[in-house]
């Protein structure tokens, strides 16, 4: 098996040779001096890189690649021999697969493989995260338009292509699934053996009755959320091979290699040694790159036909066949005393699960843990229901269901205020969570600063408010603003998911810090770098990370849940303080000296009254650096009984509060967002660029989601497959006027104090914006997407106008 | 199949090519020319991904037909670099955070700086305006446009580009 | 299936070409100008060209000049990159300007040309809805000769003009801005980019008479609203000797409802899309108005 040394650290990220890649790298420690320097640092001008950087706003190294053009993403790479796969697809949404004819397919020149399901042992043919319930190629019955049946491997992707389109299969049409709603109703077809139903979750604390009664206001509304794609930019693409030693190699754009590794072994019936998965270079992943896409049948394909196979998904196929955000409808019920306590909350949920299960229990049960937060409420109920129906399925999206759930949870918090003549961060206030409170299945929180974030949007909050009490309108649009909260946990819920980080040193003082979790383009290998650096107490330049390697790393779970930086930074600072430890006991064995005596600190090493520079440390310990393996490991005690809801769930959890600027244009509906501010809970912030970038790119996307972004699905197929009608943001749409603060909070259990934030402030947006349409327009928007034909219709009821000729 | 002769000079080299009369630059560049920093989404020209320069001006390479382009001068963003060092834009970008994931970024790169040389010290308006058909999935754009509008400042303060 | 691909050398030759090839392959050869439109539809495998004739570097459809009769000739062949910066147009048809910037993004108006936009006709496009707007006449060469095709005239359904097969279009010429002339582009799209469905624009030229502060002619262009680009004849009438205003919009609401058949799609109703054109017009009327020297 490959050690860590066997590729060069920078294989992942680059399609250049060593010494190019040394000489960026050097370039990139250049620029990092300066920036260094700017902020008033006086560097000695010997020195190549800086140390303690955690803290500092650091560009990152996988950038030089990628500014270039020579980022290594999957697609990039070509191997000699190498054979392009291509799927063929169900046409239809719900079907039985009668016959599949390939034989005209086979006989296209250059078509060197056509696998289909059948050719799997029927033990192997399922893959899936939680339940193995998808099969890698379909065999008697499609679930959904757009899942594959057929795989084929040709010389050109142009052969593969034709051969696709002459693969006949016969299907047996069954009803169609369209929503849940259908799915639950007794006379159902079933989609899956099991049934309908994929979940049904509920929790309850306290008395919900009782609580109800004693409210003086309790607000009842029903939310709907459609279905929304990922829409990251690179499509899923992949590479398999066999490396000379016979390993099945497998390089693919995903967000948890460790977990393709299993499923890759599964169905290929090799013993995990002999499969190696890892990572490419990931452009974009929002959780859409968590469940198989190409992976499994590259693999059968190369083990078919001996040869490297490649395969890239058109953007189409990404939006038909890939996981998407779950549709919901939450029907909340929510009590509060006039004072603005709260009493009581009834959440019952509705969610399209699509055609297999994929991430949908994890999301079901983190949004019934996640109910109610960020607030203290006696008494709770929450019933969350999942069923299947013939739409691709429903997974894993950036904030695992949260963003819906506080849609109606802070638009429930906006209306209460605006009932009981509070401002909507007093009614928060009155309720907000801080330490030693109990989340609704009983952890108790700490390092919350919730409050703080409050404290610091309210006098941007009250500016505004004068602000457009003064001026109302702009360029005849309405203004409005509003504003909303979350809580989140982070990682895994319930489940134990630890992270390590390994690292190594030669005796030329190069260091690799091997990390399990991947780098999905977020920037975190480069927190992690800085993470560990700092903690071996050397310089930045010095140490390239590995991660998401199945032989070169853990399985340390997949990136996601905002988890990596918390998880595998904590990993990362153990390894490091492990590390150093090392390194002096090392040295002080060749100096002949007590260990104590010896301290690695600032990059130099500390030997007696000596000080001597990393490098002649290492050179100084020679063959002996062979030996050093910084080791960490960062597991901490999650536990809970998922049946009973009770436990610890996460290690810990984040807050913040976002506000947004709308102006409405009434007669046409449009909302534009003009500004936008935040303010998070991050605990210590790492690398300020890339936190700052996270929270604008989450943002952004939550403006997507309110306003634009929706699968459309009509007759079992998702109508809008492309960029032309699915609306993603551009420069255009959105504020260039984004806001961010962290507020000063450090979590003891962190790595520097260091919370996570990928994911949090994208949950608040769509509520602030519905709230601030209310207070634009006075009208409380539902819905999500809030289309501009949407708003325009509840604005023209609002005012008791026939649709065709209102807004005059 | 019909094969047509055609000569490209790609970040000044030229080639002599015989493509079929359907194919896409975008493929050209990527297959052909071993050039990859040119990326494929979308194919509708509405990405921007795989933008690169004809004659100066930023096009849509996976609409293009490369018959299109005979005899003209194409810039990727491989092409961009001098002497080992990155151009304004490229560190800009770097420095700025306005890269993440990383796959829209030669389009971005690319498009910025055929503002810049257009342009030298363009309006935060005139910035989005240019860059208003590129998508980006990740930093929410704010970092984008800042990048940019550091390059034009220092353009301003007489500091050179590339 | 196999491909040809001619480079004719000049528009005449070009004709000869189209016609030859058009007869080989049963109406399945396409001209390439910026080739945008084509590449599209051939990437969503809509289209599978089977001869190409590019005209892409004839001379003879370049250019913006001053025509004899004060007018404007713009070759079919520019770009909208050009016809956005032209001082010409500036100087004389503003709202062509204002249009082509309106176009999807820079990569595009780098390439599309304005001739091409119109020859697709399709129902969103653009510079069709203007030359409605703007009575431009269509000049056409085929192997029959020249043909002058009014602009109202071009558009007969869905992607379908009056050109024949072997005709290519050669140029739009535009007729002297008049005395007391406005005129305006306005587009509705749910973004502000990158729009190529759900979008709805109109386009606006009008006299204003200052004695009677009226209407005394007008042009209107809509697209989005329709199988095709429409002219909107009739609401036309209900402008003309009216001055801009809520009585006048009333009207123009209720004649536009009727002449107006806008597509619904995945993203809106035919409702909503009547009711987006109606504001967009009165906008644009109001905006080309003021422009025209009137008040509000």
């Amino acid at each position: 098996m490959p050690g860590p040394w066997t590729e060069p650290p920078g294989e992942k990220f680059a399609l250049e040779d060593l010494e190019a890649q040394a000489h960026w790298q050097r370039e990139y420690h250049r620029i990092v001096r300066a920036i260094r320097e700017e902020m008033g640092a006086d560097l000695p001008e010997a020195a190549e890189g800086v140390t303690g950087t955690v803290g500092m706003p650091l560009p990152r190294n996988d950038v030089l690649y990628k500014v270039r053009g020579r980022a290594r993403y999957a697609a990039n790479i070509k191997m000699a021999d190498m054979l392009h796969c291509r799927f063929v697809r169900s046409e239809q949404a719900h079907a039985r697969i009668l016959r599949i004819d390939t034989t005209q397919a086979e006989a296209v020149p250059g078509v060197v493989a056509v696998l289909k399901g059948e050719e799997i042992p029927p033990d192997r043919r399922l893959i899936g995260t939680l339940t193995q319930d998808t099969p890698v190629l379909a065999v008697d019955k499609v679930r959904f338009a757009g899942e594959p049946i057929v795989a084929i491997a040709a010389e050109t992707p142009e052969a593969a292509e034709a051969a696709c389109l002459l693969v006949e299969v016969d299907y047996e049409p069954l009803p169609v699934i369209h929503s849940p709603e259908e799915a639950l109703a007794a006379d159902a077809e079933t989609i899956d053996a099991e049934g309908n139903v994929i979940g049904d979750l509920l929790h309850e604390i306290g008395d919900l009755e009782a609580g109800l009664a004693q409210a003086d206001v309790v607000l009842e509304n029903e939310y709907v959320v459609e279905s929304m794609d990922h829409a990251f930019l690179e499509p899923p693409s992949g590479l398999c091979f066999l490396d000379p030693e016979g390993v099945l190699t497998v390089l693919v754009c995903t967000q948890y290699p460790h977990y393709h590794h299993k499923q890759v072994a599964r169905v290929t019936g090799l013993p995990l040694e002999k499969v190696r998965v890892s990572q490419t270079v990931v452009g974009g992943a929002f959780g859409g790159k968590m469940d198989n896409a190409v992976e499994c049948a590259l693999a059968l394909l190369t083990l078919r036909t001996g040869r490297p196979t490649t395969a890239t998904l058109s953007r189409e196929e990404v939006f038909t066949s890939t996981t998407k955000r779950h549709a919901m409808t939450i029907r909340q019920k929510l009590g509060a005393t006039k004072d603005g306590k709260l009493t009581a909350l009834d959440v019952e949920v509705l969610s399209d699960g699509g055609a297999y299960r994929s991430y949908s229990m994890i999301v079901g049960g983190r949004c019934v843990i996640h109910t109610g937060m960020p607030y203290r409420i006696p008494n709770v109920r929450s019933h969350y229901v999942v069923a299947f129906t013939n739409y691709p399925p429903a997974g894993a999206m950036r904030s695992f269901g949260i963003v819906k759930m506080a849609f109606a949870m802070e638009s429930q918090m906006n209306e209460l205020a605006e009932r009981l003549g509070l401002s909507p961060i007093e009614v928060r206030r009155r309720n907000a969570m801080v330490d030693d409170d109990k989340t609704i299945i009983g952890q108790k929180l700490w390092d919350v600063a919730y409050h703080e974030t409050l404290d610091a949007i309210e006098p941007i909050y009250e500016r505004l408010r004068r602000e457009i009490a003064a001026e109302p309108t702009r360029n005849g649009r309405k203004r409005g603003i509003g504003l909303a909260s979350l809580g989140y946990g982070i990682g895994y819920s319930g489940v134990r998911n630890p992270s390590t980080a390994r690292m190594y040193v030669d005796a030329e003082g190069q260091v690799l810090a091997c990390c399990g979790t991947p780098d999905i383009g977020t920037g975190s290998d480069m927190s992690l770098a800085m993470i560990a650096a700092q903690s071996a107490g050397i310089s930045l330049h010095r140490v390239r990370v590995i991660s998401g390697d199945s032989t070169k790393t853990d399985d340390s779970g997949p990136t996601s849940a905002s988890r990596t930086t918390y998880f595998s930074g904590n990993a990362a600072y153990i390894c490091g303080q492990d590390f150093k430890r090392q390194i002096e006991e090392a040295v002080a064995k060749a100096r002949d000296l007590p260990a104590e005596r010896v301290r690695l600190e600032d990059d130099r090493v500390l030997v007696g009254n000596d000080s001597i520079g990393f490098e002649e440390a290492c050179a100084l310990i020679g063959e002996g650096t062979e030996e050093i393996c910084g080791y960490g490991k960062f597991d901490p005690d999650i536990a809970m009984d998922i049946l009973k809801f009770s436990g610890n769930p996460y290690a810990t959890y984040t807050f913040g509060t976002d506000m947004v600027e709308v102006e409405v244009d009434e007669e046409l509906g449009q909302i534009d967002v003009v500004r936008a501010w935040t303010a998070h809970d991050a605990g210590t912030v790492i690398n300020p660029v890339g936190t700052e970038g996270q929270i604008d790119g989450g943002v952004v996307m939550g403006i997507g989601q309110a306003l634009w972004e929706r699968c459309v699905r009509k007759d079992g197929v998702i109508a809008n497959p492309h960029y032309r009608d699915y609306l993603m943001a551009g420069a255009k749409d959105v504020p260039l006027e984004i806001e961010n603060t962290f507020v000063e909070n450090k979590d003891r259990t962190g790595p520097y104090g260091a919370k996570g934030v990928a994911e949090v402030s994208l949950i608040p947006i769509p509520a602030a914006i519905a709230s601030a349409v209310r207070h634009a327009s006075g009208v409380w928007p539902n819905h999500l997407p809030m289309d501009a034909e949407y708003l325009y219709r509840l604005i023209a009821e609002a005012r008791g106008k026939p649709v065709a000729d209102a807004a005059e | 199949m019909t094969q047509l002769d055609i000569s490209l000079t790609v970040n000044g080299a030229r080639h002599e090519l015989s493509v079929g009369p359907t194919e896409m630059l975008t493929e050209v560049l990527r297959r052909r020319l071993d050039m990859t920093g040119t990326n494929r989404d979308c194919g509708m020209g509405i990405c921007g991904a795989c933008t690169v320069l004809l004659d100066g001006q930023p096009v849509s390479s996976c609409i293009l037909l490369a018959a299109l382009a005979d005899g003209s001068e194409i810039t990727t963003v491989e092409g961009l670099e001098r002497d080992g060092r990155l151009t304004a834009v490229q560190e800009a970008f770097l420095r700025h955070g306005a890269v993440q994931c990383g796959y829209c970024t030669p389009g971005f790169v690319i498009t910025s700086t055929a503002l810049l040389e257009e342009n030298p010290s363009p309006s935060r308006e005139e910035i989005v305006e240019a860059l208003k058909g590129n998508l980006c999935r990740c930093t929410g754009y704010k970092k984008i446009v800042e990048a940019v509008e550091a390059v034009a400042r220092a353009k301003g303060d007489g500091v050179g580009v590339s | 299936m196999d491909c040809r691909y001619s480079r004719p050398e000049s528009l005449a030759e070009a004709v000869a070409v189209l016609c030859e090839a058009q007869e080989a392959t049963e109406g399945e050869a396409h001209l390439v100008a910026g080739g945008v439109a084509l590449g599209i539809l051939m990437n969503e495998k809509l289209l599978a060209p089977r001869w190409f004739v590019d005209v892409s570097r004839l001379a003879e459809l370049k250019g913006i000049e001053a025509s004899e009769d004060g007018g404007l000739r713009i070759g079919a062949g520019c770009r909208h990159r050009e016809v956005e910066r032209s001082p010409l147009v500036a100087e004389r048809y503003a709202i062509l300007a204002e249009m082509a910037a309106e176009i999807a993004c820079g990569r595009i108006k780098n390439r599309g040309t304005i001739g091409g936009n119109i020859c697709l006709a399709d129902p969103q496009g653009d510079p069709p809805v203007a030359v409605i707007a703007l009575r431009a006449t269509l000049r056409a060469l085929g192997p029959k000769g020249t043909r002058d095709i009014p602009a109202t005239d071009f558009f007969k359904g869905l992607y379908e003009t009056a050109l024949g097969p072997d005709e290519i279009l050669q140029e739009i010429r535009l007729p002297p801005p008049q005395a007391n002339e406005g005129a305006a582009f306005g587009k509705f799209s749910a973004r502000r980019a990158m729009d190529y469905s759900s979008t709805i624009s109109v386009a606006v030229r009008l006299t204003r008479d200052p004695a009677s502060e009226q209407i005394l002619e007008i042009g209107l262009g809509l697209g989005g609203s329709g199988e095709t680009p429409i002219w909107a004849k009739e609401t036309e009438k209900a402008f003309i000797g009216r001055r801009p205003g809520d009585e006048c919009f009333a009207l123009m609401r209720e004649t536009l409802f009727a002449e107006i058949e806008p597509l619904a799609d995945d993203l809106y109703s035919q409702d909503y899309k009547r009711h987006v054109a109606a504001v967009i017009m009165k906008r644009t009327v109001e905006k080309a108005w003021q422009r025209s020297g009137g008040t509000a």
